[in-house]
């Protein structure tokens, strides 16, 4: 059972990530019509034209390419530890409150500290993810004689809903240009991407994700049911913390990254399940791969299909990905 | 008396006064649904008919643009009220608030005891125009979108706040000070630019925005002069491609040297390494006021810095 598992995994993991590296090559070579990529393929980087497209590429499309497959990765990651942890197939990974958080923090960043870098923003959205994760432990702890998983997810909920209020109220206050870039912001955005954000986010998604899969096993036995697990052997509480804050440390990071790009956390996780079943040791790193490609050819379509404009990301996962997986819900 | 009244045969005095006087209350009528005589009427930018009975005595001011023009038509003294954005001229700041930009305080504007409040399309809902109409507050909305909308808006604001000369002072040497620059540019070649109105994320003003015109007007070329959408969020990819010659940016996003450090990182852009990169005063170019020939002046230097060596 053991190898069939390893075999299904590699299999699944060859394919998507054959799935991803085409999504990638593509990503890079589409964008303003030709742009003299027909001119490098034929004449190599010699050419003016030839220069420019490689310098397009390697300096603006890869690294947004790259950081669009980390957040997809981390955040369809993260979606599966939740699903897994709170056994609840609504369950994504804003759903301890880590969207609100860190839209707050954004928010009070781009609104209350002015024009600062773009690190600064980056940074607030984090912290803000931090006490969000915080608070909902800490109102978790607080009720220990009631059923955690009920409690994290109502305290994420009010949590969330808190620093919803707290985000709302900066906007309010705010002037219709920190209001532009606060609702580029929510609404996912990319093209801020350069090869800092991008190796930062991908060392910490990649390590997140590692740990995780190392444990793939203790999350099958959680996501069975507390009981059982704790019957089996396994350290449940020490297991939920674990997972709980790996999972939010991966979707905090993406989050202060690429801003609150929805959909992902949620759908890639059901349609990997749907399609290759609900073994964690082969969700995770089909989700991982999965969410990549996925996000990486949403973030390719923000970029072209409206061209010169760009359309924010999170708008086309949302009007691909809802689509697909009604299908997928329907045909099963 | 009233037995007189009942008397039959005798036209009772009271029905005579009011024969009398009919006519008298006729004409009244009539004048009163022409207008009273010394009234003041102009159509405001929504169709509105906007009338005072007499020139403004108090007016509240919901955009900087308008408190502006307010000031130079030298109608400071009838400003009652403004808004927290209003910072010019600097006298303005002793004018009380009645709100924030777009968010006027009904409450503050009825407590200043206005009889006209001169607004943009932004400045107030059309919402809250119905309240201050209905309030029987007269209210001007203005919509000017170019700069061929700045002279017949402060000719219509000159005469409802009864300074017709200033006015036409004001537009006569808007209008002097346009052509002039107009002709200067008129055979100069037009430098390609791109105005970005906010870096993170990049949005840039298209050519139907009031920075579009502007652009027009100093004789650049816009590359999103062609798109739909006033502002639009831009791929760098497209600013790359077109290679402009200058790159604008509106400083309330990023200040002098920031600004320039940010867009450093585009190595690919000509403007970049050739130093062409300019803040601009965010304040300056996006009123539509007289002072915005000003910023257009500003912009033409920009664009055809041979022309202005013998110092303009």
């Amino acid at each position: 059972m053991n190898l069939s598992a390893l075999w299904k995994t590699i299999f699944v993991s060859s394919g998507l990530l054959f799935v991803l590296i085409a999504v990638g090559l593509i990503s890079l070579l589409v964008g303003a019509t030709g742009f003299g990529v027909k001119r490098l393929l034929l004449e190599g980087a010699g050419s003016e034209e030839g220069r420019k497209a490689m310098t397009i590429m390697l300096s603006y499309r890869l690294p947004r390419m790259l950081l669009a497959a980390v957040a997809g990765a981390g955040l369809a990651s993260a979606g599966v530890v939740f699903q897994g942890v709170l056994r609840n197939p609504l369950a994504d990974p804003y759903i301890i409150g880590i969207a609100g958080g860190g839209s707050l923090g954004a928010v009070i960043s781009i609104a209350l500290l002015g024009p600062g870098r773009l690190l600064g923003t980056s940074l607030c959205a984090f912290l803000g993810s931090l006490l969000a994760v915080g608070l909902v432990y800490g109102l978790a702890a607080a009720r220990r004689s009631r059923g955690y998983i009920d409690t994290v997810i109502l305290a994420g909920v009010i949590v969330g809903a808190f620093m919803n209020a707290l985000m709302l109220l900066v906007i309010s206050l705010s002037g219709s240009h920190e209001i532009q870039r606060i609702l580029f912001w929510l609404m996912g955005d990319l093209s801020l991407s350069d090869y800092n954000k991008t190796v930062f986010a991908g060392l910490l998604v990649v390590v997140g994700w590692s740990v995780v899969y190392l444990n793939a096993n203790r999350l099958n036995l959680l996501a069975v049911g507390e009981d059982s697990a704790a019957y089996l052997g396994l350290n449940v509480a020490r297991a939920r913390f674990f997972f709980i804050t790996v999972a939010a440390a991966m979707t905090g990071t993406v989050v202060s990254v690429s801003g609150t790009v929805g959909f992902v956390g949620l759908v890639v996780p059901h349609t990997m399940r749907l399609l290759f079943g609900p073994d964690n040791r082969v969700l995770l790193p089909a989700a991982f791969l999965g969410g990549a490609a996925f996000l990486a050819a949403c973030d390719c379509v923000a970029r072209v299909v409206a061209y010169p404009v760009e359309l924010p990301v999170g708008v086309i996962t949302a009007l691909t990905g809802a689509p697909f997986f009604l299908y997928l819900l329907v045909r099963r | 008396m009233a037995n007189s009244v009942m008397n039959c045969g005798t036209i009772p005095s009271w029905f005579v006064f009011l024969l009398s006087i009919m006519p008298c209350m006729q004409l009244l009528a009539a004048t009163w649904a022409v207008g009273a005589p010394h009234e003041i009427c102009v159509t405001d930018d929504s169709s509105r008919q906007v009338c005072l009975p007499r020139a403004c005595q108090r007016v509240v001011s919901f955009a900087p643009s308008l408190t502006e023009i307010v000031f130079l038509l030298g109608a400071a003294d009838l400003l009652v009220g403004k808004t927290q954005r209003c910072n010019h001229p600097r006298e303005a700041s002793k004018i009380p608030d009645v709100g924030a930009y777009m968010k006027p305080d009904l409450e503050r504007v009825i407590g200043v005891r206005p009889d006209l409040v001169i607004t943009t399309n932004d400045g107030a809902r059309p919402e809250m125009v119905e309240r201050l109409s209905r309030l029987g507050i007269v209210v001007f909305v203005d919509d000017s979108r170019s700069l061929d909308h700045v002279g017949n808006l402060v000719e219509r604001l000159g005469r409802l706040l009864g300074r017709d000369s200033e006015a036409r002072g004001i537009v006569r040497d808007f209008e002097r000070r346009r052509n002039e620059l107009r002709r200067l540019v008129q055979g100069a070649s037009k430098p390609t630019v791109v105005f970005a109105v906010g870096s993170r994320p990049l949005v840039v003003a298209g050519g139907k925005s009031f920075i579009g015109s502007l652009i027009r007007e100093a004789g650049g070329t816009n590359i999103a002069e062609d798109e739909s959408i006033p502002f639009l969020r831009f791929s760098i990819e497209e600013v790359i491609r077109q290679d402009p010659d200058l790159v604008l940016v509106l400083d309330k996003e990023c200040h002098d040297e920031e600004c320039r450090a940010e867009w450093r990182r585009h190595e690919m852009l000509k403007a970049v390494r050739e130093g062409n990169v300019f803040p601009l005063d965010a304040d300056l170019m996006a009123r539509c006021t007289p002072r915005i020939i000003d910023g257009l002046e500003q912009l033409a230097r920009l664009f055809h810095p041979g022309l202005f060596t013998q110092g303009k």
